[in-house]
C-alpha cells in the first residue's frame, strides 16, 4: 500500500473517530516502514486539524473532540515503541494548568491534546495549581507559552496572581501568556496583562501556532 | 386548564394592587401580566448567605437562613432541594474528600460544606454498572430540609424544588465526564443504562415533592457551555432529550409546572427543549450567547423566560448605572405580555456584593411594574 494512502487512512481514522481504524492504520504504517514520527505529523496532526475545523463549523462538539483525543492516544500506543525520544520535532514548549482553587479541566485537557497533536511539547500541571508551581515549571522547562484555565469568576483572579509571580521571578518577558475558561474575556486578558484570551480550545491552539510562526 | 383560567381571572381582577408571591409567579408562568415582574435567583453557596445576611459562620446554612437570605433580596421564588438519606453515612477517604450515596467523590472544605466540589464518580468501566445500586429515592430524611423550608416560607415566598439532573448525574456517576462522552461512541448501552438510572430516580423524587405540595419542579441539567453543546444535537435527541421529555411529561401529568435550568449555549436544541413541554427556561447565560430578545420573540408565548442579567462580570464588578441599564433591558425585552422573571444569568455567587444584588432586585421591583409596553 502506498505511503500517502496509509497516512491518509491515519488522518481519516482520527477524523472519523475510529479507534479500530487507527490501530490498523498505524500497524500498517509500521509494517511498510513509514517512520513513526511521520505518522504523527503527516497523519494524526492533520487529522486533528480537520477535527478542529469541524468543531468550529458546529459539525463536531465536545464529545467528538474528546473522542479524537482518545483515538489519537490509541494510535500513539501502537507507534510508541517506534517513536525515538526527541525524534518528534516539537515546535514550542507550553506549560499549562488550571489555576489555584479551580478543579475544572475538560477544556484544558482538550487543549493539551490538540497542542500535542500540533507538535507542541506540553507540560500539564493539572488542576488547582498554585502560582509558585507555574513559576517552578517555567524555570524548569523554559516554555515559550504559559497557558492558564479557570471556569469561575472567583478563580480567574488567580490568573493575575500567576502573572505577578512570573514578573517577580523575572520570567514574564520570556513567555507568552494565554488564558481560557468560561468567565475569561478579552477585556480581562488586557486588564491583567495576558497576551491573549481564547474563547475555546481550537482558537487557543490557533493563537499558539500563530505565535510560533512569528518567532 | 380550569385552575389556570381561574387563577388568570383572579389575577386580572387584582392587577393593579399588590399580588402575593404565589399569585405573581403563577400569573407569570401562565403568561398573564401580574402586578410586577417576579424576582428569582439561585443562591446556594454559604459565602453568598454570609454576604446577604451580614454574618459569618453560615455553614452549612439552616432552612431559616436559607429563607431569610432569599427574603432579604426580595425574591418571590426560591429552590430548596431534596436531601440525602438520613441513614446513609458518607465515606471520608481523607479529611477533605467525601463519597456520597451515589458513589460520587467530592472535595469538601469549610467553605464548600453545602456544595462539595465534584471530583469523580465510581463507574470506571461498563461492567461496574452490573453491581451498581442507585440510592433509594424514598429513603427517610430526604424531605426534611425541603419541608422545613416550606414551613418557614409559608406565604412569604414560593418554594420550588429540583427533581434532579438526568444528564449531569449520568455523567457524574462515571469516573469523568470525558469517559461518559467517550462511551456515547464506544459503549452506548452503558450511556442508556446510566440515563435510565438517573431518570427513574428523578421521577420518584418529583412524585414525592408534588405529593408534599410543591407546585413548581425544576430539572437542573447543564447541556452546554459557552461554545455550545457537550453532545451534538443528533446525539442529544437520541439519548438525552427523551429522558428530559419523560420527566417533563410525568411532572406535568401530576399538575405541577416544570422549569428547566440549563447552562450554556443550547440554541441548537432550544426548539427540542421547548417541545418537551417545559413551562420555563433559566438562566440564559449571556457568555453562552443566549439572546433573550431572540428567545422571547420565538418562544415567548410558550415558555416563561427567567434570567439573563450577567453575573460573571457585571453583577460582581459593575456600577449601579450599568446594572440598572441591563436590568432595564431584560425587563423591556422579555416582560411585555408576561412570562418573564428577573434573575441573574446563573446565580448570586460569593463574588457578587450584597449591595449589587440588592440594587438589581430593588430596581427591578420598581421598573418591572406592569403594564409594560412592548418596546421590541
Amino acid at each position: 500500500m502506498k505511503e500517502e494512502a496509509v497516512l491518509l487512512s491515519i488522518q481519516d481514522a482520527i477524523v472519523n473517530l475510529d479507534i479500530e481504524g487507527i490501530k490498523k492504520a498505524c500497524k500498517t504504517a509500521i509494517d511498510i516502514g513509514i517512520p513513526a514520527t511521520r505518522s504523527v505529523t503527516d497523519g494524526m496532526a492533520k487529522g486533528m486539524d480537520i477535527v478542529g475545523q469541524k468543531y468550529e463549523n458546529n459539525e463536531y462538539f465536545l464529545a467528538e473532540l474528546i473522542m479524537a483525543g482518545e483515538t489519537m492516544k490509541e494510535g500513539l500506543i501502537i507507534l510508541g515503541p517506534y517513536l525515538k525520544v526527541g525524534a518528534v520535532r516539537t515546535i514550542a514548549k507550553v506549560v499549562i494548568g488550571t489555576v489555584r482553587g479551580d478543579l475544572h479541566d475538560i477544556g484544558k485537557n482538550i487543549v493539551v491534546n490538540l497542542l500535542s497533536a500540533a507538535g507542541f511539547d506540553v507540560f500539564d500541571l493539572g488542576v488547582d495549581v498554585q502560582p509558585a508551581r507555574f513559576v517552578d515549571a517555567a524555570k524548569k522547562h523554559n516554555p515559550d507559552i504559559v497557558g492558564m484555565s479557570a471556569l469561575l469568576t472567583t478563580t480567574i483572579m488567580e490568573m493575575n496572581n500567576v502573572i505577578k509571580a512570573l514578573k517577580e521571578a523575572g520570567l514574564r518577558d520570556k513567555v507568552k501568556i494565554i488564558i481560557g475558561g468560561a468567565s475569561v474575556t478579552q477585556q480581562y486578558a488586557e486588564k491583567i496583562g495576558a497576551d491573549a484570551a481564547a474563547s475555546d480550545a481550537v482558537e487557543g491552539v490557533r493563537i499558539c501556532k500563530s505565535w510560533v510562526k512569528k518567532n | 386548564m380550569l385552575a389556570t383560567a381561574a387563577r388568570a381571572k383572579e389575577t386580572s381582577k387584582r392587577k393593579n394592587s399588590d399580588l402575593d408571591p404565589r399569585e405573581r409567579v403563577f400569573a407569570t408562568l401562565d403568561h398573564e401580566e401580574p402586578d410586577r415582574v417576579p424576582l428569582f435567583d439561585f443562591i446556594y453557596e454559604s459565602k453568598s448567605f454570609e454576604n446577604i445576611l451580614g454574618k459569618k459562620g453560615v455553614t452549612p446554612y439552616t432552612p431559616r437562613d436559607y429563607v431569610r437570605g432569599h427574603l432579604a433580596l426580595g425574591l418571590d421564588l426560591l429552590v430548596a432541594n431534596v436531601g440525602q438519606s438520613e441513614t446513609f453515612v458518607p465515606k471520608r477517604p481523607s479529611p477533605d474528600t467525601i463519597i456520597d450515596e451515589w458513589g460520587i467523590r467530592s472535595k469538601i472544605t469549610e467553605e464548600m460544606q453545602v456544595l462539595p466540589w465534584y471530583l469523580s464518580g465510581s463507574i470506571e468501566k461498563p461492567e461496574d454498572l452490573e453491581n451498581y445500586q442507585a440510592p433509594d429515592p424514598h429513603a427517610p430524611g430526604r424531605m426534611k430540609y425541603l419541608e422545613s423550608v416550606m414551613k418557614l416560607a409559608k406565604d412569604k415566598i414560593v418554594v420550588s424544588t429540583s427533581a434532579g439532573c438526568p444528564f449531569s448525574l449520568a455523567w457524574g456517576l462515571c469516573s469523568s465526564m470525558s469517559l461518559f462522552l467517550k462511551w456515547v461512541y464506544t459503549s452506548p448501552n452503558t450511556v442508556k443504562k446510566l440515563l435510565e438510572i438517573t431518570t427513574n430516580y428523578d421521577l420518584e423524587i418529583a412524585k414525592r415533592c408534588i405529593d408534599a405540595g410543591v407546585e413548581i419542579i425544576w430539572i437542573c441539567d447543564d447541556m452546554g457551555y459557552n461554545d455550545g453543546l457537550f453532545l451534538s444535537p443528533s446525539l442529544m435527541r437520541k439519548y438525552v432529550l427523551p429522558c428530559l421529555e419523560k420527566e417533563v411529561r410525568a411532572i406535568k401529568r401530576r399538575g405541577a409546572k416544570v422549569l428547566l435550568h440549563c447552562d450554556g449555549d443550547v440554541r441548537m436544541i432550544l426548539d427540542d427543549l421547548v417541545r418537551t413541554g417545559i413551562d420555563g427556561i433559566h438562566p440564559m447565560e449571556r457568555s453562552a450567547k443566549m439572546d433573550i430578545r431572540q428567545i422571547k420573540h420565538t418562544y415567548g408565548d410558550e415558555i416563561c423566560l427567567i434570567g439573563n442579567v450577567e453575573n460573571k462580570h457585571l453583577l460582581p464588578f459593575g456600577t449601579t448605572e450599568e446594572i440598572a441599564e441591563q436590568t432595564k433591558e431584560c425587563i423591556e425585552t422579555a416582560a411585555p405580555g408576561g412570562g418573564y422573571m428577573l434573575s441573574s444569568d446563573h446565580s448570586i455567587h460569593p463574588c457578587i456584593p450584597y449591595e449589587n444584588a440588592k440594587f438589581m432586585f430593588d430596581f427591578a421591583k420598581k421598573y418591572g411594574v406592569y403594564p409594560k409596553r412592548d418596546v421590541q
